[in-house]
């Protein structure tokens, strides 16, 4: 991907899971933090992912090495976590069948299903 | 419809000392925030039971925090709280339209106190759109409140105190912090330092801060901008450089880091779209960050009935946002008539002397801190400057040219501000650039116009009528006035 892109990115295929190069995953989460939480697995295109409870989608997905979770419509550039409130919209997901979720504002529950969304997203039933 | 007499939206600090001081003294004030707990992006709760020390808020803050959470446990039955609900929409007269998790509900308000913050403002420049680069507040919400480092070579940027507080965070967690970078000059703070005396104790507390970084390592750059990140798809690198007065990045001694996040933001701007839904008259003021409902002295907006309080209503800080909740708070209690002690008067006299003290303090962070035109360099033709539309600066300068120099304008001509965000990301900057370039004022090029709903709601939401809030409860609620 070159910034910026000349002609629209192509987007990555149906359940690409790496969405973009990845960093380092190890120590992304604080060993103190996770005591007395209860651990969460959902699923993020398919793959599971572990998570605790309170955790938001999108820091869910940071510290399991996910960032990039949409890819813009009309020039299919990766887009991750940016304001971590509810107010910028790059966070857009899929949440169990449901586009334009916001993934920080979104809080992780058991045997969730999360896709990175693709443009304006897919509704399930018109997948 | 329900009824209610107070409807407080937004439970940070100014929200909830406004609920507070209502609860204390006898009323049942209904308090909104879409956060799973209380206390806002500033005094934001961790989610381990334990605490999380080192990596928490500065003690004042924390200490300040406690305190409201203590007050908060004193009465809470006294007050009823709608966590993980959202405002969507004001409708009509006071008509407060929220959405839970089974559901919406309108909330029909006697008195409604805006408390909504405010975001932080990210002027454009090449390469702002990568993966891994993000506002600061939403790195230490990453790290505060959930225990994940947002990466491992950190480096902070923008302007204002606050980056101090997230470097500070970021480090004692265990990222390692290439460096922070403040936009402004070195010795266009120190000529400000008179005014900053005004509250010794915050003044301390931001020198504190500079020494920890000092003693950590970290270094601190006065009068340098981030003037591109890159990288491929994911930030590698950021090019910094330093800037003059105006925030202009200079050609010389341009240098690159090598990082895997970036955290920059210039600022704050004030979420005041539901007072505009509202109604409210608004009015454009530049060294509170942006577009704010004009008010009275009691913080009374233009219409009866509508408060606002906090950042929303001008950016000032979390101090500052607390005793505006409380004044609010009394002022809606003298309205209702439940004002009558000499105690609520004595304690309305101090919350005003606090805020005149204040406000020599913030005029002066004011002064050294507010955005500068400079910024408006940082993007090249190729820059997207409206993240949600995905917009350059070149299609939107060439609708500019052919007549596109306000808001609706540019709507029609662009899709500028159409995307999800309704504007909130590209429009302060992109407003700040056509004023400076067309010498137009701000109230000709126009606030950008959020409309409901607010934030995304399915079809299905609108099909189904909460039962979080059911009559009964509203009448048990109703208060005696």
């Amino acid at each position: 991907m070159k910034y910026p892109p000349t002609t629209p990115q192509p987007v990555p295929e149906s359940g690409d899971t790496t969405s973009g190069p990845s960093i380092d995953t190890e120590n992304r989460r604080l060993p103190a933090t996770t005591k007395g939480r209860q651990l969460i697995r959902f699923t993020y295109n398919g793959h599971e992912v572990e998570a605790f409870q309170g955790d938001s989608v999108a820091v869910a997905l940071a510290a399991a090495d996910q960032r990039v979770l949409h890819w813009t419509a009309s020039r299919g550039e990766p887009r991750a976590l940016f304001c971590n409130m509810g107010v910028c919209f790059d966070c857009l997901v899929e949440i169990d069948g449901c586009p334009g979720s916001r993934a920080c504002c979104t809080r992780v529950t058991e045997g969730m299903s999360v896709r990175s969304q693709r443009g304006n997203g897919v509704w399930e039933r018109d997948a | 419809m329900i009824r209610r007499d107070v409807v407080i939206v937004g439970a940070g600090p100014a929200g909830l000392s406004a609920a507070l001081t209502l609860a204390e003294r006898g009323l049942r004030p209904t308090l909104i925030d879409e956060n799973p707990a209380v206390g806002g992006q500033i005094f934001r709760q961790s989610v381990t039971t334990s605490g999380t020390g080192a990596i928490g808020p500065s003690s004042d803050d924390a200490q300040r925090g406690r305190q409201l959470r203590r007050r908060m446990g004193d009465v809470q039955d006294k007050i009823e709280l709608l966590t993980d609900t959202m405002v969507w929409g004001i409708f009509g007269d006071k008509q407060v339209a929220v959405k839970c998790s089974d559901g919406w509900q309108m909330i029909h308000a006697a008195h409604l106190v805006l408390a909504t913050g405010a975001y932080e403002y990210v002027c454009p420049f090449p390469g702002w759109t990568l993966s891994g680069v993000m506002t600061p507040g939403g790195a230490q919400s990453m790290v505060k409140s959930m225990g994940v480092l947002p990466g491992k070579r950190v480096l902070v940027a923008g302007s204002g105190p606050f980056l101090l507080v997230v470097a500070g965070q970021l480090q004692a967690a265990g990222v390692e912090v290439v460096g922070v970078v403040e936009a402004v000059r070195r010795r266009d703070m120190l000529s400000q330092v008179g005014g900053l005396l005004a509250c010794p104790a915050m003044l301390r507390q931001g020198w504190q801060y500079i020494r920890a970084l000092k003693q950590n390592g970290v270094p601190l750059l006065w009068g340098h901008v981030v003037t591109k990140a890159r990288g491929d798809g994911l930030v590698r690198e950021v090019e910094i450089a330093p800037c003059d007065q105006q925030w202009r990045p200079v050609s010389v001694c341009r240098r690159t880091v090598e990082v895997d996040t970036l955290c920059v933001g210039y600022g704050f701007v004030p979420r005041s779209e539901l007072a505009s839904l509202s109604g409210c008259r608004m009015q454009y003021a530049d060294e509170l960050g942006g577009w704010i409902p004009e008010v009275d002295t009691s913080l009374q907006t233009s219409i009866d009935g509508v408060w606002v309080a906090g950042d929303g209503a001008g950016v000032a800080g979390a101090v500052v946002a607390e005793a505006e909740g409380t004044l609010v708070g009394l002022r809606i209690l003298a309205e209702l008539d439940q004002f009558k002690t000499s105690d609520l008067i004595r304690t309305e006299q101090r919350v005003r002397a606090r805020l005149a003290t204040l406000r020599r303090f913030r005029s002066a962070l004011d002064q050294i801190y507010h955005v500068r035109a400079g910024l408006d360099d940082l993007a090249t033709k190729e820059t997207i400057v409206c993240r949600c539309e995905e917009l350059t600066l070149e299609e939107v300068e060439a609708a500019a040219h052919f007549g596109g120099t306000n808001q609706r304008s540019l709507k029609v001509m662009t899709r500028l501000g159409m995307g999800p965000c309704q504007g909130r990301m590209c429009w302060p900057a992109m407003a700040r650039r056509i004023a400076c370039q067309t010498g137009k004022c701000q109230d000709a090029v126009g606030p950008i116009s959020v409309r409901p709903p607010a934030v995304p709601l399915t079809i299905g939401d609108l099909l189904n009528e909460s039962n979080s809030l059911d009559l009964q409860a509203a009448e048990a609620l109703r208060v005696e006035v």
